[in-house]
């Protein structure tokens, strides 16, 4: 499939804009990346860079595919396993409805996964099964090892506290909390007294970029700042997982890459598993594998 | 403590709505503990004057009127000196018939109107000097000029005179009152919040029973040791005279218009406290329902990280008792201004016309009410003027009803919000 990669000049006066077509079903070895590589810093010059960053960016999705393609990665071995889940919805008066059907599903330790689909399919429900915020009907979840429907109320809160982490489409920020404390607050049900918890919050935003906004409200911040405390926040417990449901529903198409990116980063930085709720292909070109869903079922 | 200071700091997101509901929860709450202190009050007040009121055995002829005949026959008295358990015992003459008003002196013999002196003084009637009430001292009485009278005026013709009755006709201490024959010395002048005092001429009972002419007396009043004793003295003295006299308790001949009253205004001082109670609680109740409904989306947030149920109802439970202390300090600030209104109404709302102490709103004065502060007279008085004084067990028993009252109102909506599941709460709206 042809991805026309445009290039904005920097140069803010002229507003040259520069663009480089290629295929990226041709990035299928190495090979061809360097010669694309090469292509890029031939016809760009300085304003080469980003444009590197991208093709870097692929290069890794294609050496994981690879990776799989090989049986480097073990279902027995999967931190996310899925066997059989469904999920049914009955209201009163109405009739009962299947968000979820069958699924099965595996992914690996530091895996970042698209799950996409269309509106009603079951992604957001598929991803609350998967982070212990709802009970499946039937079949089993098992994350990082561990059997979901045999933990109690109290081993579930500390699975979402120490296992997981949250990044929703809404922030869903405490409003009346600072940037600071909205991090903290995920770390209260931790053995960290207040100053080891504020200590680290500032860490986090500092590593999401937010180093100059710690003390201001959910108000005060736009809206890739505020995704940006909710991924710090998510990032709190150190987690093996981050969920992330339509991270950049309510974001611009810039913040939207720098999420993005961000959640990239962490992937390599921390060996965290990744896995969004899109129904952006852009963002789910991004990832190591994209799984689609419809009416319930993975297709 | 960090979770408690959230809920707290929680209080001020919503500041209108916060202050609404502070004042709300106040002003609920003063009329629970303005009625709770009536109530206190007027408990202890008629617990008092039912033992007052108990103990006190009041002897009138079975024909009495209001004429001094004087028909209770003084050998009534060596019977009930040998009764011990009667504590005290105050005879009267009373209501001397005013007619015998004929002269006036002043000091250095000048005549003063006396028609005039009789319309100004409305009752004139002697009591025992020697009983155990201090003489005349009590605490309606007030000394205005001159001096009390004593156990060494007994048989004299000095005499107290009411202040108005004084300054309406320039009398002063030193002037004489010709009554049926007899010079009567003015050695005080009296004032007292019935207004009849004011305007009455006192005397010793053997006085009044030199200007009457009789030996007897028109009532008597027994002051007996203990309540449990009461019926005994009465069976006594029922049995000597029969239907001779009129023997009954204070509670029987007045205190059943007192009781009631009592009764009324405890009970509508009991209803405000329970009405109060009901509606403060069902307000804040109310108001905590709609804001932790509110936040039911909040709540699956910190659920969804991780946040144990212990932590968010602390938080909730922090923030609904916070609103619920700067309420009670409302209900303080608004007790201590508007209580002792709020009192006076319900104690209107119970009390007769007829017990009012004010002056000249008194139809129902007795004889002898003036010399005997008690029951008839002052019972109904010590229950109208009833200090408002804020107790501390009615503060504390506001002040817990008030930390109830934001638990109860926080723990029961999100109780609801907690068992549901994360995703469920994170759709809540």
């Amino acid at each position: 499939m042809k991805e026309e990669i445009i290039l904005q000049n920097h140069n803010e006066s002229t507003l040259e804009k520069k663009s480089l077509n290629f295929d990226t079903d041709s990035l299928d070895n190495k090979s061809s990346i360097e010669q694309l590589k090469k292509r890029v810093s031939d016809q760009f010059g300085n304003d080469a860079q980003l444009i590197l960053d991208s093709i870097d960016e692929v290069e890794g999705i294609i050496l994981r595919r690879e990776a799989r393609e090989k049986g480097d990665f073990d279902d027995s071995k999967a931190i996310i396993h899925l066997s059989g889940l469904s999920k049914k919805y009955q209201s009163s008066g109405m009739s009962p409805v299947d968000a979820l059907r069958e699924v099965d599903l595996s992914i690996v330790q530091g895996e970042m996964v698209a799950i996409i689909g269309p509106s009603g399919s079951g992604k957001s429900t598929l991803l609350q099964m998967m982070g212990a915020l709802d009970i499946p009907t039937t079949g089993g979840v098992r994350i990082n090892f561990q059997e979901l429907s045999e933990m109690n109320s109290k081993e579930l809160t500390q699975f979402r506290s120490q296992t997981v982490g949250f990044v929703f489409q809404k922030f869903n920020l405490i409003p009346n909390l600072t940037a600071l404390e909205n991090v903290s607050i995920a770390m209260e049900s931790t053995n960290m007294n207040r100053q080891e918890r504020r200590v680290r919050a500032a860490e986090l935003l500092k590593e999401v970029g937010l180093n100059k906004r710690m003390n201001h409200l959910p108000g005060q911040l736009s809206g890739g700042e505020q995704q940006r405390v909710s991924i710090a926040r998510a990032l709190a417990n150190h987690p093996k997982i981050i969920y992330a449901d339509e991270p950049t529903g309510s974001l611009d198409s810039r913040a939207s890459k720098t999420i993005i990116s961000l959640f990239d980063r962490i992937r390599k930085n921390f060996n965290t598993t990744v896995i969004i709720v899109t129904h952006n292909h852009s963002i789910a070109k991004h990832c190591d594998r994209t799984v689609k869903i419809k009416d319930g079922r993975i297709r | 403590m960090e979770t408690v200071i959230r809920g707290a700091r929680n209080v001020k997101r919503k500041p209108v709505r916060s202050i609404g509901v502070i004042v709300i929860i106040g002003f609920s709450l003063a009329i629970f503990l303005t009625s709770s202190i009536v109530a206190s009050s007027i408990e202890a007040q008629a617990t008092v004057l039912e033992d007052s009121l108990g103990r006190k055995v009041i002897i009138t002829s079975s024909d009495a009127s209001f004429d001094s005949s004087a028909s209770i026959d003084e050998d009534i008295l060596s019977l009930t000196n040998n009764i011990s358990a009667i504590e005290s015992v105050q005879t009267f003459v009373t209501d001397i018939d005013r007619s015998g008003i004929n002269e006036l002196l002043a000091q250095g013999g000048s005549l003063r109107d006396p028609d005039a002196l009789r319309a100004a003084v409305r009752f004139i009637s002697g009591q025992n000097l020697s009983s155990e009430l201090e003489g005349f001292v009590s605490e309606e009485l007030v000394l205005v000029d001159g001096r009390m009278l004593n156990d060494s005026d007994i048989d004299s013709n000095n005499v107290l005179l009411g202040v108005n009755s004084a300054l309406a006709k320039g009398i002063l201490v030193g002037d004489s009152i010709q009554l049926n024959g007899s010079s009567l010395n003015v050695v005080g002048l009296i004032s007292g919040d019935v207004f009849q005092t004011n305007a009455t001429i006192l005397m010793s009972v053997e006085t009044a029973q030199i200007i009457t002419g009789t030996s007897g007396f028109d009532k008597i009043i027994l002051t007996i040791e203990s309540i449990e004793l009461v019926n005994d003295v009465m069976n006594i003295l029922q049995t000597e005279y029969g239907d001779e006299l009129t023997i009954q308790t204070a509670s029987e001949q007045e205190g059943d218009d007192i009781a009631q009253s009592i009764e009324k205004i405890g009970g509508n001082a009991d209803l405000g406290a329970i009405a109060a109670l009901f509606a403060s609680m069902l307000v804040v109740g109310f108001i905590m329902v709609i804001i932790t409904k509110e936040r039911v989306n909040e709540i699956g947030v910190l659920k969804a990280i991780g946040l144990p149920n212990s932590k968010i109802v602390t938080q909730f439970l922090s923030e609904s008792i916070f609103m619920a202390s700067l309420g009670f300090v409302v209900c303080i600030l608004i007790t201590l201004v508007a209580g002792p209104m709020i009192q006076t109404m319900l104690i209107e709302s119970g009390s007769d016309d007829s017990s009012s102490s004010e002056q000249g709103s008194s139809p129902q004065f007795q004889p002898g009410q003036i010399l005997n502060p008690t029951p008839e007279s002052s019972s109904m008085d010590s229950i109208t003027s009833l200090e408002f004084s804020v107790d501390a067990r009615s503060i504390v028993s506001s002040l817990v009803l008030t930390i109830l009252i934001g638990i109860i109102g926080a723990l029961y909506p999100i109780m609801g919000a907690l068992k549901m599941q994360p995703a469920q709460a994170l759709r809540y709206e």
